[in-house]
Order: C-alpha cells, then sequence, then structure tokens
C-alpha cells in the first residue's frame, strides 16, 4: 500500500495566528513551525482545501495544499491571500478508472508565488513526467520550491504514530484540537497523544493535563519543585541560546550581521561595493533591513528552543 | 514558595506576565556608539525602527570604523532592552518569593 497523506505549507512565521484560527475553526490539527513557514497536518482530508483557503485569507499569505492518496494520485491548490492562484491533478481519471494526463498545475505561477523564476522548466517537466511514487513528484516539487522537505510523506496519521520524518522533531509538534465532526475526540485526546507533545486548544481540555496540574497548585511541595525544574529549563534555555549562531544578511549579502542566539552581535560587514556608492540611506536601509532579519530568525530559533526545553520540563513533571 | 494565602497564584502570574510583555512592547531605546555618529532606534525589544549613520562615515575609507560603531550601537540598543527585561522580571520573582 502506498502512501495516503496530505499537508498545507504556509509562507508565515505567525504560528500564534495559524493555531488561533484552527482552534477557533476547531480543527483536529498538528502545527509544525519551521524557520519560514508553517506546516498544517489535518485530521480529515476533506477538509484540507477549505482549509488551506481560510488559512491563506486568515495569513494573507500563500498556502500550498496537498494531498497523496495510494502514492498514485497527486492532487494539490494553491492560494494566496484567500485567492485559488492554480490547482493540480496528476491523474485526474484515477478513480473512474481511465488514464488521463495530468490536468492544470501552473508551473509560472508555482515558481512566482515562491520566488524561484529560474526553476520554471524543471517544474513544468516534473509535472508532466510520470513517476511510478506520486510522492516522488511531491518531493521533486518541494525541492525545486524550497519548501519544507517535512511534509513529503507526513501526515495526520503517520504523525499521531511518531512516524515522523527525519527532518520533523516530534516534540515540537502542536496539537489542535478539535473538529467540528469529531466529537469524540475530547475523551480521545490524552490517550490518542503521543508523551512529550505540545497539546493547544480552548474548551475541551485533557484532563489528564488539568487535574496535573491541579494537583501541583494544591500542594506546595510540587509546585516548589515545579518552580525549580522550570529554572533548570531556564537554564539550559539560555545554554543552548548561547551556543545558537544565528545570520541575517540584506541586499544579496552587502549588508550581513551575525549574532548568538542570546542577542550577543559578533559581526556587521559592508559590502566594499555598497560602501563605494557613499549612499547612506542606502546603507542605512540594508543594515535596518539585515537587523530585522537576525532579529526574526533569532525569535524562530527562541521559540523552537523555548519549547524543546518546556517539553522536556513538562515530561519530568509528569504533565 | 512565600504565598501566604492559599489562592491559586497563578492567575495573578499570568496578570503580571502580560502586563510586562505590554510595558516591555511600549518601550523604544536608542543604541550609540562613536558619539552619535551611528544611532540604531530598537522597539518593543523585537523591531529595529531606524538606523542613522553620520554620512561621512558611509566610504571605503571608514569600513572598519563604520561596522565597529554600528556594532557597538547594536549592542547597546539590544543591552537596554535585556536590562529592562531583567528589572521587570526580577520585581516579578521577588512579588512570588521565587529565589
Amino acid at each position: 500500500m502506498g502512501n495516503f497523506y496530505s499537508n498545507i505549507t504556509l509562507s508565515t512565521d505567525d504560528r500564534d495566528k495559524v493555531i488561533a484560527f484552527l482552534i477557533e475553526q476547531k480543527r483536529h490539527t498538528f502545527v509544525y513551525p519551521t524557520d519560514r513557514f508553517i506546516c498544517v497536518f489535518p485530521k480529515h482530508d476533506s477538509a484540507l482545501f477549505e482549509m488551506a483557503l481560510k488559512l491563506s485569507d486568515e495569513c494573507k499569505c500563500a498556502a500550498f495544499a496537498v494531498m497523496i492518496h495510494d502514492d498514485d494520485v497527486l492532487v494539490y491548490k494553491l492560494f494566496d491571500s484567500g485567492n485559488l492562484l492554480d490547482e493540480y491533478n496528476s491523474s485526474p481519471g484515477y478513480f473512474s478508472g481511465l488514464d488521463q494526463e495530468s490536468t492544470g498545475g501552473d508551473a509560472e505561477k508555482l515558481c512566482q508565488v515562491y520566488s524561484v523564476p529560474a526553476e520554471k522548466a524543471a517544474i513544468e517537466e516534473i509535472l508532466r513526467k510520470k513517476y511510478t511514487f506520486e510522492s516522488n513528484r511531491h518531493d521533486a516539487i518541494i525541492a525545486k520550491l524550497d519548501l519544507p522537505y517535512c511534509t513529503v510523506g507526513s501526515g495526520f496519521g503517520y504523525l499521531q504514530k511518531d512516524d515522523a520524518p527525519e527532518e520533523l522533531v516530534v516534540a515540537d509538534l502542536i496539537e489542535t484540537a478539535a473538529d467540528a465532526d469529531d466529537a469524540a475526540f475530547a475523551d480521545e485526546s490524552s490517550a490518542s497523544s503521543a508523551p512529550g507533545r505540545n497539546y493547544q486548544e480552548l474548551d475541551q481540555g485533557s484532563n489528564l493535563a488539568k487535574s496535573a496540574v491541579t494537583n501541583m497548585l494544591n500542594d506546595p511541595e510540587l509546585l516548589q519543585r515545579a518552580w525549580a525544574k522550570a529554572k533548570a529549563g531556564a537554564d539550559d534555555y539560555v545554554k543552548a541560546m548561547m551556543e545558537t549562531e544565528v545570520k541575517g544578511s540584506a541586499g544579496d549579502g552587502a549588508v550581513v550581521i551575525t549574532s548568538k542566539g542570546n542577542l550577543q552581535f559578533t559581526g556587521i560587514t559592508i559590502s566594499k561595493q555598497s560602501l563605494a556608492l557613499e549612499d547612506v540611506g542606502k546603507i542605512e536601509e540594508l543594515v535596518l533591513a539585515a537587523l530585522n532579519d537576525v532579529a526574526q530568525q533569532t525569535r524562530t530559533k527562541m521559540e523552537a528552543t523555548k519549547r524543546k526545553v518546556l517539553n522536556q520540563q513538562l515530561g519530568q513533571l509528569g504533565l | 514558595m512565600t504565598n501566604n494565602s492559599n489562592e491559586n497564584p497563578l492567575p495573578r502570574m499570568h496578570q503580571l506576565l502580560l502586563k510586562i510583555r505590554r510595558e516591555l512592547d511600549a518601550i523604544q531605546v536608542e543604541g550609540i556608539a562613536g558619539d552619535g555618529a551611528v544611532r540604531i532606534v530598537l522597539s518593543g525589544g523585537t523591531r529595529f525602527e531606524s538606523v542613522k549613520i553620520d554620512p561621512s562615515l558611509a566610504s571605503e575609507s571608514n569600513k572598519e570604523k563604520l561596522e565597529k560603531l554600528l556594532l557597538e550601537a547594536t549592542q547597546d540598543a539590544v543591552n537596554q532592552v535585556l536590562l529592562q527585561v531583567k528589572l521587570k522580571t526580577d520585581a516579578l520573582r521577588q512579588e512570588f518569593g521565587f529565589k
């Protein structure tokens, strides 16, 4: 049996907005933030494209929604800011038993949205050639568009069983619940969620987690231990960030700024070509852009490190 | 832990953390180097708002000096924000008796 999976890649780093929206929409998903994207793995394929459209509209960003059926069919839809830009079906006659050529798929649009104009011919070839396994086509598209590899071969069902690709850190997954049509979820959540995983929802919490928190608050000794653990976690976090290197740049490397993850800046270099112009306004603009690039990357790394440390600490507390 | 009441301390802690977050979001600091030849404004601790460079520094002959001053001004701005964060979180720790 081949792969069955679906996922959405959002071109945004606004993790909180994505999660808040999924919770508001009562969608049961796994959310995985990467450096430049947020990947969403919905539980139900039927909600995939509608969810992608709405997320793209809500976050005013591009959304690339892919569904693979038994490794025989790849269907994708590309949205931007709530508009459908492109759709593709590798085997439109599959379900009616007909051997038909692929339909849709606009290589130029894909390359334009993901700023890789030079890959147009390669993408066009990938969309039209025959693949034995459609997840290989997915893999090839992702590589050319420079999208996160963790979406290839990865869907809700696999992730729930901790069957995750190497590029994906299971502890960094965030689970949102629950589907409007998934009434049993509240009762199942504690049992079905893998340990060490973030769990975010508003109305129907995990009873196990709630009772553990209540116990802790009613026991000063336990609370003090929790604080000690949190402090140890904070120390781990600071140590990890001190060892992290962050590099920001602007103007195709005209200005490069390096920093440690603990916000100790280690270097700023400006290219001689930029200085030769003696245009102070341009240099100010480039330095500002590079500084904000560093700041953004530091935030992303901080979030990832914080989640990792927090998950470890909560796990040790039995939460 | 020195909480005297049996009340759940988490809501108040959460409230104070939100307050600190709001206060930090509202601050704006200016990092300065070279007697004001380079000025960098950082707001909310997360966004660089502006960079001002004395035009005399924008030349190939001053490359190293400019890079050094930019680094100093950036670190100055960041350090000011980090100090604010430390002062505010220390106050929170004291209130709840965390060592």
